[in-house]
């Protein structure tokens, strides 16, 4: 099954805050103003800088080195990158292949695209670096390299966007003032061991190192015990007593993986950044929409963002964060330019077929499960409706706001989930009888499968703010799951296209199917209401005529009927004088006349 | 929600009687084991028992007794086992015989003796113990004269439920006895087992071979001289069916009702039959209402019936309408009919029975989970079915490029013209325009300079967004040099083909000399092109007309691939100005079937318009219609006069029609007919315009965008312009009564999706649980949040009751089984409304 294991732990090294605020200006010297500062030319610094690029906005990108992406000049030490670059998917679509490389960032550059750095499944670290430098250099994008910021501030100004400004001072004092802040630093380093994993507290262990430079691990415990004066072969090591201990074997070299953190010394206190709690202590914290929740103006993305998202998706990683950022750039678009989320409308009619192209090839939802989803919001009488791509499902509750879009007539949510029970502590991801294969059973998918919300009207924050722990949603007044399938391929008619279509159907209170022309033909000299394909297709003259072959097996499947075959002609429709006279004669002997019913309508 | 609370009330006493069975059955449903001293001490007077008495030995009806304990517990009587010491000589334990019968106590009084052979199983318990107890409440009468003497006497007092079972201690008896314990003191009920007295009962031939209840209506009976009425009741006797009959007959024959019958609820409703109103008004008031009599006792059992007062309706009801057919089911509206006699009303509530009957069917059908998926799970799509029958077979795709997104654009250079199909490959409309697209191919075999290709958006989606094809399937056709042009007509073979071929023609073609216009108006200029179409279209302008021509040509690009025109602005314009008595600009429309070139005046000028006149002026006068073009002159909103046939028209009726669709008729109307030999579907509009297929050729007025109506022209009249305007006079003045009316009834989901939301909720509680005050009220928080974490739970107590049932009973046709189950139902169809 190729299905991500990105859920828990594994994925890019990759490490990345970037944060954005508005105008970074230099006040003292000679003041440089940007409507949007970057920190940091890591992988989200450059993946922001391209979507402000392409909507031709005022930003720039600070960079402490003098090339981008210089944490992977460094790191990781082993030099391979965990994370995936699978160059043939047996596809041509671009879109799903995005599902498959992890490394690569968003463009609507092919050549950007990593399988053309790397043949390795695993690349180098190096590769990472040049492919950074040539993403930011064939994208022209505004790097100002060796520029380390050292300070970030408030100035309160009711002229800015969000009633201050963000003034950023580098090593040199040189002042920036910005509007809104991107700020990409590194933070995070996960350990990834190619041998093996071993659950200990660090705390309790020792290294001692032998004559030949060797480095034995023990316990604490012995080392405490033992006389500190003698030498490192008098330590107890734990295979004295137990041969098969796993770290028996002496190391060459020890490698500090503890991780990072992030870099919060920089920031003014009156900028309020905070880092989170429990296990997401390293991060700061910051709303489902990747604002920091102190400061309005400043946003974290990247690896620093994982906050949302920790250990459930894959925010923390290239392949996940290449698309919050550009949800998060859609929400500025919006918020600061007017641009409302891109939104496309299509007669209802392609409802079912939006969602099964959608979740079949969409990488943003698929690598972003559970975190971004994609809206469908219903036009009035639900005739038509538009689709919204990759939104933060966090922030639901405050759509209109966000997107400037309106929902008035009740909306669908399409994300990826897996099922509630699969993977996590002490769960065997591999069960016997894991996959359910029946439509009917779909809810009980373990897998990454599609799963659609139906809500009537949006949730109110409330209702978001009180759903249960590990819902990405509050309680739908419908739900559909598209049960999971061993080729991620959700196309087949009976067992994924018929029950969603359904399930829309009932949500909507319509007939969703398609029909042949003549059946419409039909239809539209018999009843006085068409179904919607026939509405919005024959009777704009784009009618589905079909060939004889089709139509035929339409017959076949009672769903048509065929006309062309006349048993009797004589007698159904011969117009036989007899037999007309024999049904009217039928027609005139009444059991009892309802005369005065009959007079009544004379009178009126 | 609280009407559909309203709506359960009249079956409160049913619920009750359930509910009452819940209770005790969650009580101590087991056998009680007493000895003689403490049996006989804890009778209570006025509580029945059934007691057996037992030295330990097996007792051949012992596992029938252990399992009527729980359904005599329903009706408060226990059940009990007493255990006699050895040496025990006293009354009931002393003879040996006692031991082979069982006691019927009330208190400590003996009622009955059962011996153990009458006592074979729980429905031979049940109905022998209610028997006993009910004793006065259902006479046992064995001959006719008894039976005559009974009734007279209740007349005017009571009415009689009078059972026929063909032996005692049967199922049916049983139900009987348990519609007797509720119903006891409403009604005398009369209980037989002779054949004989069925037979005097019973209008039609009895058998004996089944039971059979009738009710008497004695209680309206005045004159003891008077028969009293009797309704059989049909359906097989079960307590649930005798409950619902008695209930149906304790209804009042007739309702009035004077407010909105949408909103009318009766009996007959909530019991799932249907409901006739008789529209009634104050002048005819007592005939009407005698009329719903008559039709209330012949329907009774079957359907309600109402006098609805007519000022009670809204407009939109049809001055004609005498009847109106409510149906049980939610959101069907009500149907209103114009009907002649009262065996109308009779036969459409049986017809309207029958169906429904089949649906009850596949609703016994659907109580096993499995078979009710089944059905979702079958294909109702005839193109997706159809495409999903024709998988298995290979479309000869050769003559159409496959498009990749490196040489989609190289590709396009190669020919004069491509057409492309942009489709997705698991899509079913896709893949049957393919299949057309195929034919097109081969048409088009051999013919130079244009190509066919095809894009699957599904392999490549960039392609496809770059050529702004945001849905499919879509046809382009690129041209060298020119923006691509995008088909928006029938995704079919002969549409397609003739777009394709008439896209390849400059348009407007420009014509440089009166000798070229002359050719092209006569069709001569695009002679390869007579196949596809029947009208060239000239633009004719003065060399200074710059603003004119300029707007024609734009309106020529509009309409390039639909329509040909051409194009003639020299010198010699006024030359054929006179020569077709026209001033200019002007168009000129020659039409090669009919040899007439027309002329039109241009006024209007922007492009717009211009193809908007060009397309108006395409229409025919007195088309034939068939499927290809029925939007074109359906979008019109026209009613339709609309000649039926089984052949070609002779030219009398031709004629005729064409005098009708001209002239001051045109806005009115639109004139047309079907050649129901090219148009075969035209028969099946016949079937459901008439009944019973009419003879032919057949003319029908449609009033397809007001109302509905169809109205047919008499057969015996001949079809003139004449006749058929006073004709059509009548129709509109309402004066004739219409065939049919067409259904406006909405396309709703043709079955229910998945309740994957129920479904979750019973192993994902928490899922529920917040949501259910989360959601509830939208105006805003109501309590703390402390009350609101344990509010949900006994927010589900209300229900539980009812689910507990469901899951607790084993199915079955009793009472108990069936109750909860229908109100599962309910809940469910509930449920669906609430999507």
């Amino acid at each position: 099954m190729a299905v991500p294991l990105a859920k828990g732990t594994r994925g890019l090294l990759l490490t990345f805050v970037l944060c954005m605020s508005l105008a970074c200006t230099s006040c003292a010297s000679a003041l440089v103003h940007h409507d949007y500062c970057i920190v940091g030319a890591g992988p989200s610094g450059l993946q922001m800088a391209y979507f402000l690029q392409q909507a031709s906005r005022d930003y720039v990108v600070f960079e402490r080195s003098h090339a981008p992406g210089s944490f992977f000049a460094l790191y990781p030490r082993h030099r391979k990158l965990i994370s995936i670059n699978k160059r043939y998917t047996g596809k041509s679509n671009s879109e799903f292949n995005l599902r498959h490389d992890w490394n690569s960032l968003l463009s609507h550059d092919s050549r950007l695209l990593f399988r053309h750095y790397s043949r390795d499944f695993f690349p180098h670290a190096d590769t990472m670096v040049r492919y950074l430098e040539d993403f930011a250099s064939r994208l022209e994008l505004q790097v100002q390299y060796n520029t380390a910021i050292t300070h970030v501030t408030l100035d309160r100004d009711p002229q800015a966007w969000n009633g201050h400004y963000f003034i950023l001072t580098d090593q040199n004092s040189q002042t920036y003032r910005c509007r809104a802040i991107n700020n990409g630093l590194l933070d995070t380093y996960q350990l990834k061991s190619l041998d093996g994993l071993l659950e200990g507290d660090l705390e309790d262990l020792a290294i001692v190192k032998d004559k030949k430079g060797k480095l034995h691990i023990t316990l604490r415990f012995y080392l405490e015990n033992s006389n500190s004066s003698a030498g490192a072969e008098t330590v107890t090591l734990p295979q004295d007593e137990l041969d098969n201990f796993a770290t028996r074997a002496p190391y060459d070299r020890v490698i500090r993986c503890l991780g990072w953190k992030f870099d919060f010394s920089i920031y003014n206190r009156s900028l309020r950044l905070v880092p989170g709690r429990g296990n997401k202590r390293k991060y700061p914290q910051i709303k489902p929409s990747y604002e920091s929740r102190g400061t309005r103006g400043l946003f974290v993305l990247g690896t620093a963002s994982h906050s949302n998202d920790f250990r459930k998706s894959a925010g923390g990683f290239i392949h996940g964060f290449r698309y919050t950022t550009r949800a998060v750039h859609r929400l500025l678009e919006n918020h600061h330019h007017g641009v409302p989320w891109p939104s496309p409308i299509y007669p209802i009619t392609h409802l079912t077929n939006s969602i099964i192209k959608r979740v079949n090839e969409a990488s943003g939802l698929y690598q972003m499960f559970s975190v971004l989803a994609d809206i469908i919001l219903l036009k009035e009488n639900a005739t038509a409706f538009e689709y919204l791509e990759e939104y933060p499902v966090g922030i639901l509750a405050q759509l209109e706001l966000h997107t400037g879009r309106k929902a008035p007539s009740g909306l669908f949510a399409v994300i990826m989930e897996y099922g509630r029970n699969f993977s996590g502590a002490d769960k065997d991801v591999f069960y016997y009888n894991r996959a359910v294969g029946e439509a009917q059973h779909a809810w009980q998918s373990n897998f990454l499968h599609p799963v659609i919300y139906y809500y009537k009207r949006l949730p109110t924050e409330r209702e978001m703010r009180l759903r249960p722990p590990d819902w990405p949603l509050p309680r739908p007044d419908a739900i559909h799951h598209i049960v999971e399938d061993f080729l991620t391929d959700w196309t087949a008619p009976n067992a994924h296209i018929l029950p969603l279509r359904r399930f829309l159907e009932n949500c909507l209170g319509t007939d969703l199917r398609n029909f042949f022309a003549e059946s419409c033909f039909l239809f539209a000299l018999t009843r006085q209401k068409l179904p919607p394909s026939c509405q919005q297709g024959y009777l704009r003259m784009q009618g589905l005529v079909g060939s004889e072959g089709l139509r035929r097996h339409a017959v076949e499947a009672s769903l048509m009927e065929n006309y062309t075959v006349v048993d009797t002609p004589n007698e159904l429709l011969g117009g036989q004088k007899e037999i007309h006279d024999q049904l009217l004669k039928d027609h005139i002997i009444p059991g009892r006349p309802l005369q005065h019913l009959i007079n009544t309508k004379d009178e009126l | 929600m609280s009407s559909k609370r309203n709506r359960w009330a009249p079956g409160f006493s049913f619920l009750l009687l359930c509910s009452c069975c819940m209770s005790s059955a969650r009580n101590a449903n087991a056998l009680l084991e007493l000895s003689p001293q403490e049996y006989f001490s804890s009778l209570q007077p006025g509580k029945a028992s059934l007691v057996y008495f037992s030295h330990d030995g097996v007792r051949p009806f012992l596992e029938q007794i252990e399992s009527s304990v729980e359904p005599l517990q329903d009706y408060g009587i226990s059940v009990v086992k007493v255990n006699c010491p050895k040496e025990d000589v006293s009354r009931y334990c002393g003879k040996q015989n006692t031991l082979l019968k069982a006691y019927l106590f009330r208190g400590n009084i003996l009622l009955r003796e059962f011996p153990t052979d009458a006592l074979f199983n729980v429905n031979a318990i049940v109905a022998n113990v209610l028997f006993a107890l009910l004793f006065n409440e259902v006479k046992y009468i064995a001959s006719a004269v008894d039976h005559q003497n009974l009734e007279n006497s209740l007349k005017g007092r009571l009415n009689v439920v009078f059972a026929y079972v063909p032996a005692i201690g049967t199922a049916e008896h049983r139900a009987v006895m348990e519609a007797a314990f509720v119903y006891g003191t409403a009604h005398q009920f009369i209980l037989t087992t002779e054949v004989s007295l069925l037979k005097s009962v019973s209008t039609e031939d009895a058998d004996g071979l089944s039971a059979q209840l009738f009710f008497c209506h004695c209680k309206r009976v005045m004159d003891p001289t008077q028969p009293c009425r009797r309704t059989p009741m049909e359906q097989p006797l079960s307590t649930l069916n005798i409950h619902k009959y008695l209930k149906l007959m304790e209804a009042p024959i007739v309702t009035e009702v004077a407010a909105d019958p949408e909103k009318v609820s009766t009996v007959h409703l909530q019991l799932g039959l249907p409901l006739v109103f008789i529209l009634s008004q104050k002048e005819t008031y007592e005939a009407d209402h005698r009329t719903a009599e008559f039709v209330a006792w012949q329907l009774l059992g079957r359907a309600g019936v109402a006098l609805l007062a007519r000022d009670s309706l809204g407009l939109n009801v049809l001055l004609q309408s005498n009847v109106a057919l409510k149906t049980a089911e939610e959101g069907v509206p009500i149907k209103y009919l114009v009907l002649e006699d009262t065996d109308e009303i009779i036969a459409l509530v049986e017809n309207k029975l029958k169906g429904e009957q089949f649906q009850e069917y596949e609703e016994e059908e659907e109580e096993e989970e499995e078979k009710e998926n089944s059905d979702k799970d079958v294909q109702d799509d005839q193109v997706v079915e159809a495409i999903h029958r024709d998988r298995k077979r290979e479309l000869p795709l050769d003559l159409i490029r496959t498009l990749t997104e490196e040489m989609f654009h190289r590709a396009l250079t190669e020919t004069g013209h491509t057409a492309v199909l942009f489709y997705a490959s698991w899509e079913a409309v896709s893949l049957a325009t393919l299949q057309s697209y195929v034919e097109v191919a081969m048409e088009l075999k051999g013919t130079s300079g244009v190509s066919l290709a095809r894009v699957n958006c599904w392999d490549w989606p960039g392609v496809c967004a770059k050529q702004n094809v945001t849905q499919f399937p879509v046809v382009k056709i690129y041209e060298k040099g020119e923006r691509p042009l995008t088909y928006s007509g029938m995704l079919g073979t002969e549409d397609l083909l003739r777009f394709i071929m008439l896209s390849r023609v400059s348009c407007p073609l420009k014509l440089a000399s009166v000798a070229a216009v002359e050719g092209y108006l006569r069709g001569e200029l695009l002679a390869e092109l007579s196949p596809y179409h029947t009208t060239s279209v000239l633009g004719l302008f003065t060399p200074s007309m710059k603003e004119a021509r300029e707007a024609f040509i734009e309106a020529g690009a509009i309409l390039k691939g639909y329509v040909t025109t051409g194009l003639y602005y020299g010198d010699d314009a006024l030359v054929l100005s006179s020569k077709y008595n026209v001033p200019l600009p002007a168009l000129l429309f020659a039409r090669h079937e009919e040899r007439s070139i027309d002329p039109v005046l241009l006024s209007r000028l922007t492009p717009q318009e211009i193809a908007q006149t060009i397309r108006y002026q395409l229409l025919e006068t007195f088309p034939e219609i068939t499927v290809e073009n029925l939007p074109t002159y359906w979008s019109l909103g026209r009613p339709l006069l609309i000649l039926f046939s089984d052949s070609d028209l002779g030219p009398r009726d031709r004629n005729e029609m064409l005098r009708l669709g001209r002239g001051s008729n045109r806005e009115a109307f639109l004139a047309c007919w079907l050649n129901l030999q090219r148009t075969p579907v035209g028969r099946g509009i016949l079937k459901a315009y008439f009944s019973t297929p009419p003879p032919l050729p057949l003319l029908a007025w449609v009033n397809l965008h007001a109302g509905g109506e169809v109205f047919a022209f008499p057969p015996d009249q001949p079809i003139t312009q004449s006749n058929v305007l006073s004709w059509l006079e009548k129709c509109r003045a309402g004066l004739q009564l219409p065939s049919t009316t067409l259904s406006d009834a909405p396309w709703t989901p043709p079955l229910p999706a998945y309740n994957f939301l129920r479904m979750m909720e019973s192993t994902l509680p928490e899922f529920t649980l917040h949501t259910v005050y989360g959601r509830g009220d939208p105006t805003g928080p109501r309590q703390a949040e402390a009350v609101e974490e344990k509010a949900p739970a006994r927010e589900e107590q209300a229900e539980e009751p009812r689910a507990e049932a469901k899951k607790g009973q084993p199915p079955g046709r009793d009472l108990r089984g069936t109750v909860p189950r229908l109100v599962g139902r309910e809940r469910h169809v509930k449920r669906h409304a609430e999507l």
